[in-house]
């Protein structure tokens, strides 16, 4: 059996997937709010300019 | 329910894989020389404003520096010092490399022609596609001038900040723009002379690997005489005073000194080049050290 056939055979783990996912969604999440405040205080800012 | 499946061709590339597609490091330079074309910039910004136009101009560099990964993911495969990265590893499908730079750079430039002005978002979307364009897809590949002329694209920076401020270009930025110009063929052939193997097996025609380590050695030199005369330009032009003057003559002599070292050495091997390794990251924290000084000059003299 090669290096390649080995790893071929090693299963992935559909929960390390989802963990994955669920980080990046709640980097997304954080990000969008974020650009919520930033967009807020541009807007207050050009105001006030 | 299962927890273990097969493979599948590509899986969700983690956050990091995104954070590093954008290349922090390099990104550190760009932001602090934007910052400081943004701080010697006459007339006056909200604060909100500034740091929206830096923190633009650093998501232009990380979309300019995925859309760069993007294009060449099959040569960096073949160089051990980019192999790791998130696409050559197998950790992100170019797709997403692809809709990512994109996205990041059309949210960089509408976000900064909004929050200050379009002249701003202009230069940003310019030096975003001289970057990806001009040097990446048509110079890199081409010719072993690709850096000098590519160099431009990482000049631009002190030039957007100051344009956040003003909605113009002058002088001073021009010069400032001039000094990363010329700067860096010095600091990437040093590096291009230590790595030189793997862009010879990349097929990167880079300097060294085309010309060889003599001529790459002279250009180095050459390239550093010209810097330092843009070093001294806003000295010379009354742009920048004393504080300035004085730190520009002690950190471009060192440069100089440290560039005539790798003129003068005939290290062959890689893993001996102490003089090159030193220059290049010299030549990093020179950068900031001549910035930092026309910040410190501009206040002196206000």
């Amino acid at each position: 059996m090669t290096e390649g056939d080995k790893e071929a055979d090693v299963p992935f783990d559909q929960d390390a997937i989802r963990a994955r996912q669920k980080s990046r969604s709640l980097v997304m999440g954080l990000i969008l709010g974020a650009l919520v405040v930033l967009f807020y205080a541009i807007a207050i800012a050009k105001m006030v300019g | 329910m299962t927890t273990a499946t097969l493979k599948p061709a590509y899986t969700a590339a983690d956050w990091r894989d995104f954070v590093a597609l954008t290349k922090p490091r390099v990104m550190t330079l760009v932001v602090f020389t934007g910052l400081c074309g943004l701080l010697i910039a006459p007339g006056h910004i909200h604060p909100v404003l500034a740091f929206t136009a830096i923190l633009c101009i650093a998501i232009g560099a990380g979309a300019a520096a995925a859309l760069n990964q993007w294009v060449e993911a099959d040569s960096d495969k073949l160089m051990k010092r980019t192999a790791s990265r998130p696409l050559p590893a197998g950790r992100m499908d170019k797709q997403s490399a692809l809709h990512f730079g994109v996205g990041l750079s059309f949210f960089s430039v509408l976000t900064l022609g909004l929050a200050t002005n379009w002249f701003a978002a202009a230069v940003l979307a310019v030096s975003i596609l001289f970057y990806v364009f001009v040097y990446t897809i048509w110079l890199k590949p081409r010719t072993a001038q690709n850096i000098v002329i590519g160099g431009a694209a990482g000049a631009f920076p002190p030039v957007i900040g100051w344009a956040a401020v003003t909605g113009d270009i002058s002088a001073l930025p021009i010069a400032l723009f001039c000094l990363i110009f010329f700067w860096t063929p010095p600091h990437f052939w040093a590096l291009a002379l230590y790595i030189r193997p793997d862009y010879a097996s990349a097929g990167i025609p880079m300097l060294p690997v085309v010309a060889g380590e003599r001529e790459t050695r002279r250009q180095i030199w050459g390239y550093t005489a010209i810097m330092a005369m843009a070093a001294f330009a806003p000295v010379l032009l009354k742009l920048t005073g004393i504080v300035y003057g004085t730190v520009a003559l002690l950190a471009t002599g060192v440069f100089v000194y440290m560039a005539f070292r790798v003129f003068r050495s005939q290290q062959l091997d890689p893993a001996q080049m102490r003089a090159e390794r030193s220059l290049f990251k010299y030549s990093i924290l020179y950068l900031f050290i001549m910035f930092g000084a026309v910040v410190v000059d501009r206040w002196v003299m206000a």
